[in-house]
Parts: structure tokens; C-alpha cells; sequence
């Protein structure tokens, strides 16, 4: 099995919409801050209040790097019927199908962390930290957003092992992706009742959310102090029920496949 | 008698409501060049992708150096190489790149065997050409490589010179036969240019409408197919001891119903009648026959397509 993930990594780093997605979900934060920062003073901007404003944005990049990689990884091969000389040169079914997962969460989890760690470290040098939120809160929630990336991965796999084809499962998962952001918004719009972990996309907003915040007077004046703070049911929750349903997606992934005319 | 190293049992496949593969029993030997013959659909790739374990048999047994379980069976494929449908490609990768990719997925430490294969089908020179740039009988030399990346002791070849010109189909053949003879890696081999098979193959397994309709080898295939003198008369057992008498005949058979074959003197067959008529004997059939193996293929296939057709009314 490390074979096979020796051999998808070697791949992925010739894959030129890998190279690119990463490149985009690198600079397309710092894009989309700059594009949408109207009437922000750049001058008095802290670390803490760009992370505030421009976060919102993560569930989108991590939703892309997610689609691109599980596609790609899981559905490449297929489309050019290449992933059938891994089962023909004795690797066993199990072997072929849990190297592409473990290929595609390393370089998911990895590329997410990147995404979201290059966004903080830019702020932190570019405006310093400030006083807007707690910073220790905020790696509490990149950290945790890490569960629902994984999850949103293995449903990602699973439609592209289900569909046995990167480019159906490109253009479906960005479907489903959206249809569950849909769902969240007219959920909540009609509802009183708020979706936080029951989706990987609501999951993922959550916790990038910092819409709650309140008034305090710190260093002779009134700052805006965003609640970072998770709670811990949400901390829970995002752990349990993103390892619960990634789990099934890729037990139910390996059932498919391990039967599968080639 | 030479190991059995790929047992196949009564192997079956079924896809709804189409039988693929029926009852289909052969082994194949080491040392062997083993043609697989048949039209389009006759069911040679699904047997093949059985036997690389891409298709699961619906029911039978394959045996791979002993091998039937199928953790056994994925060890027994380590030592095999196969080129099944489509040559193995990545388009947006080079020659060598894409060989890279294979080495590392099967864990070969040597780097230079990459070359090596590259230098036996003659690529090494396409530098950053990517393969979607290949031209088909390009592809097909670049799986063809790929197969050779693991030095194999089996190699299952799905029509290898499809797509290769005249100059290229003689140079896979001669590389198949010298890796045969000098390597001693067995082979297992389909193709529609029968000619090629006749030049390639020591033993013939014919399919059609699934089912494996004759296996034999190449000096069985050779005795079928020599033209020869068909000999019949009102006494066949006179007729031929009044031959061997006379023209002290060697090369010769005796069919079923007593008919005869005769091998020989086919230059001028009128010192036959002129024997027999002496002898007093009374010729019925006298007429030369034969076939190359396109003929005996499409004579057999044409039977066999007169059988299903009856036993597919019947079963309407």
C-alpha cells in the first residue's frame, strides 16, 4: 500500500490543476480580503479583525482543495483505466483503494492546513495580532475545521469511487457541495433552529463564523471582540460526528469497490 | 511435461442476463506461447481480466502457481505483467515519467530498468513528448515496456500489435520470441492477425460465443491444417495397403470412417489414381485439401456459428 501512495503522490505533484488549486487556495484569501474590504481602514487593521473578516472564505477554499484532490486521486485513474495495472501487478483490492484514501486525506489535511495556516501567518507579520479575538481560539478552530474537512473528503471519495470518473465527480461534488449550503441557508432562513454539525459544509461555516461579537473597552478604547470561543459541543460534535460519517463513507466506498468489475 | 503454472476450471462469467464466459477449463504450461483466438465479443478479454483479477469469475477456479485464494492469487500476480484493453498511459506524462510512476507503485529499486524497457521497444528517445502525443503504436510499445518493468515470468498480452505498422509488428514478434526462448517467460497472447499467431504461437486455445470450442497445439494445429490428398473408395482398407505397396507411402493418416490422408506425392496425385486403379481399387473422393490457420479459424468459427444459432432457437 505505501507503494501505491509513493506512486499517487509522485502523480499529484505532476497534476498541473493540483499545483494550480493549491496555488489559488494560497492567494485567493488574501484576493478575496482585498476585493471585499470595502470601507476597512488597512491602516488600523489587526491580524485578529483580517482573520475575522476574511475567514469566511475557508469553507470555500477547503471545499475546492477537497473536491480537486478526491477526484483526482480517486477518479483519474479510472477515467484512463490506469488504476486497473495497480490490481494487475498484485496489489490487492484493499491495497489500491486504501493508498488512494490515505493519499488524498494526507494531502487534503495538509494542503487545508496550509491554506488556512499561510492566511494567519500573513496576518500575524503583515498586522500583527491585536486585540479583535484570542488567537489561541482561532488555532482551536482551524484545528478543528481540519474533522470536517476530513469529512467532506471521504464524501467526496466516495461519490468519485462511486461514479469511477474525476471529472463526474468534480462537477457533482461542487453540486452537492452547494446544494448543502443551499440547504443550510433556506434551513435556517425558514426555521428557527440552526444547522452547526449535522453537514460538513454548516460544520465548516460554524466554525468559520465570528457574526457574534460585543464591545469592550480595551486600551483606552472601544474594540470589537469577536467570540472565538468553541463551545464545547460544537468541539465534540465536529470531532464525533466528522469521524463517524467519514468512516462510512469510506467503509461503504471499499464495499463498491471491492466487488467491482474493472 | 512442463509445470502448470495457470490452472483455469470450469470458469464462468455472467452479466445479467448474458453468459460472458461459459465452462472455460485450460492450463497453461511455462514455457508456452499460448494464442487466444476469437472474433470481437467472443469473451478473450473477459477470461484475460479474470485472470488479473479485474473481473470476478461468477463461478470456477483460476490457480496461479498454485495459488487460488486471493491473497495468494495477488502474490502470484506480482510475478506477472499484463497489458489488458489499453496500454498503460498517462497522457500529460512523458515515456519515462509514466514508467516512473509503474516503478514505484510495484516497488522496483532499480531506476535503470526504466531505460532498459524504454531501449527494448525503442522509445528512448522521446525525450518530454508527452504521451498524448504518442501515436498508437507508440502507446502500445510504452505498455508494452511497462509490462517488461518487473522482469516477469508470465506476460498476458491483449492484442499487442494493434495499431503498430508492418516493420513494428515484426519487431514485437521477435522480442516475444526472444524473451521465450532466451528469458523463458511464458506467454499468453490474443490477437486478430491470425498470421502473426502462426508465427508466434506453440499453442492455440479458440473461442467463440464464450466457450472454449478447441485447445491444441501448434503440431496438432499444423497436422489439421497441412494440405493433403483426401483418399476414399469403395475399399479404403485395400485401397491402402495397395498404396503402401506400390508407392511405399510413409506420410499418411487414417481418418474415422476410414478415409485416408496422404502427405506426400501431392506434386503429381495421378501416380495415386493410377495405384489404386491397378490395385483395383475404386476411387469415390479424390481431392487435395488444407488450410492455414485463417481458414481452419474461419471453418470452425462458421460450424461453430451454425451450432449456436440452432441452440439459441431452441432454447426461444
Amino acid at each position: 500500500m505505501w507503494n501505491i501512495i509513493k506512486a499517487q503522490n509522485y502523480q499529484i505533484k505532476r497534476d498541473n490543476l493540483v499545483v494550480y488549486g493549491f496555488l489559488a487556495g494560497l492567494i485567493i484569501p488574501f484576493l478575496g480580503m482585498v476585493i471585499g474590504a470595502d470601507g476597512m481602514d488597512f491602516d488600523s487593521m489587526s491580524g485578529s479583525e483580517y482573520m475575522a473578516e476574511s475567514s469566511g472564505i475557508f469553507p470555500i477554499m477547503l471545499m475546492l482543495l477537497a473536491l480537486v484532490l478526491a477526484s483526482r486521486v480517486c477518479g483519474w485513474d479510472s477515467v484512463d483505466k490506469t488504476i486497473n495495472y495497480e490490481i494487475m501487478a498484485g496489489h490487492s483490492r484493499k491495497e489500491v483503494y486504501f493508498g488512494r484514501i490515505c493519499s488524498t486525506l494526507m494531502w487534503t489535511l495538509t494542503g487545508g492546513l496550509l491554506v488556512m495556516a499561510v492566511s494567519l501567518l500573513f496576518a500575524l507579520a503583515v498586522f500583527g495580532w491585536g486585540n479583535h479575538m484570542s488567537l489561541g481560539a482561532l488555532v482551536l478552530r482551524i484545528v478543528t475545521a481540519l474533522f470536517p474537512l476530513f469529512r467532506l473528503s471521504c464524501e467526496f471519495m466516495l461519490l468519485t469511487f462511486l461514479l469511477q470518473n474525476c471529472y463526474a465527480g468534480l462537477v457533482l461534488g461542487f453540486v452537492m457541495f452547494d446544494v448543502s449550503l443551499l440547504t443550510v441557508i433556506i434551513y435556517e432562513g425558514f426555521t428557527d433552529r440552526i444547522l452547526t454539525v449535522q453537514l460538513a459544509s454548516s460544520n465548516l461555516m460554524k466554525l468559520f463564523n465570528f457574526s457574534n461579537y460585543s464591545f469592550e473597552y480595551i486600551n483606552g478604547e472601544d474594540t470589537v471582540v469577536y467570540a472565538a470561543s468553541l463551545e464545547p459541543s460544537m468541539l465534540i460534535g465536529s470531532i464525533v460526528i466528522s469521524l463517524a460519517v467519514g468512516v462510512v463513507c469510506i467503509v461503504i466506498g471499499y464495499i463498491v469497490f471491492y466487488r467491482r468489475d474493472m | 511435461m512442463s509445470e502448470v503454472i495457470i490452472d483455469v476450471k470450469r470458469l464462468e462469467k455472467q452479466y445479467m442476463k448474458q453468459k460472458a464466459v461459459h465452462e472455460v477449463s485450460f492450463q497453461i504450461r511455462e514455457g508456452m506461447i499460448c494464442g487466444l483466438i476469437g472474433p470481437n465479443g467472443a469473451g478473450k478479454t473477459t477470461i484475460m481480466k479474470m485472470l488479473a483479477g479485474l473481473v470476478i469469475p461468477t463461478r470456477g477456479s483460476i490457480s496461479i502457481y498454485g495459488q487460488s485464494e486471493e491473497k495468494g492469487l495477488a502474490k502470484s500476480r506480482s510475478r506477472m505483467s499484463f497489458m489488458i484493453e489499453t496500454p498503460y498511459a498517462k497522457e500529460k506524462m512523458t515515456a519515462k515519467e509514466n514508467l516512473e510512476k509503474q516503478r514505484i507503485q510495484k516497488g522496483i529499486p532499480d531506476k535503470g530498468r526504466i531505460d532498459e524497457v524504454l531501449e527494448i521497444v525503442g522509445l528512448s528517445d522521446t525525450g518530454k513528448k508527452q504521451v498524448r502525443n504518442f501515436s498508437l503504436g507508440m502507446r502500445q510499445r510504452l505498455g508494452i515496456a511497462n509490462a517488461l518493468l518487473t522482469k516477469p515470468e508470465i506476460m498476458v498480452l491483449d492484442e499487442p500489435v494493434n495499431g503498430l505498422d508492418p516493420e513494428g509488428i515484426v519487431e514485437i514478434r521477435e522480442l516475444l520470441l526472444k524473451l521465450n526462448q532466451e528469458e523463458h517467460i511464458t506467454i499468453m497472447i490474443s490477437s486478430h492477425i491470425l498470421s502473426e499467431l502462426s508465427l508466434l504461437c506453440t499453442d492455440y486455445l479458440f473461442i467463440h460465443h464464450g466457450r472454449l470450442i478447441q485447445a491444441l497445439s501448434a503440431g496438432e494445429l499444423q497436422r489439421q491444417c497441412k494440405e493433403y490428398y483426401h483418399v476414399h473408395t469403395d475399399n479404403d482398407a485395400m485401397a491402402l495397403a495397395v498404396l503402401q505397396e506400390r508407392l511405399k507411402l510413409s506420410e499418411y493418416d487414417v481418418e474415422e470412417d476410414g478415409s485416408i490422408r496422404i502427405y506426400e506425392r501431392l506434386e503429381d496425385v495421378r501416380e495415386i489414381s493410377k495405384a489404386l486403379y491397378e490395385g483395383g481399387v475404386i476411387p469415390i473422393e479424390l481431392h487435395v485439401n488444407g488450410a492455414n490457420l485463417e481458414q481452419y479459424y474461419m471453418d470452425m468459427v462458421g460450424e461453430q456459428d451454425v451450432e449456436y444459432n440452432k441452440s439459441t432457437k431452441l432454447s426461444n
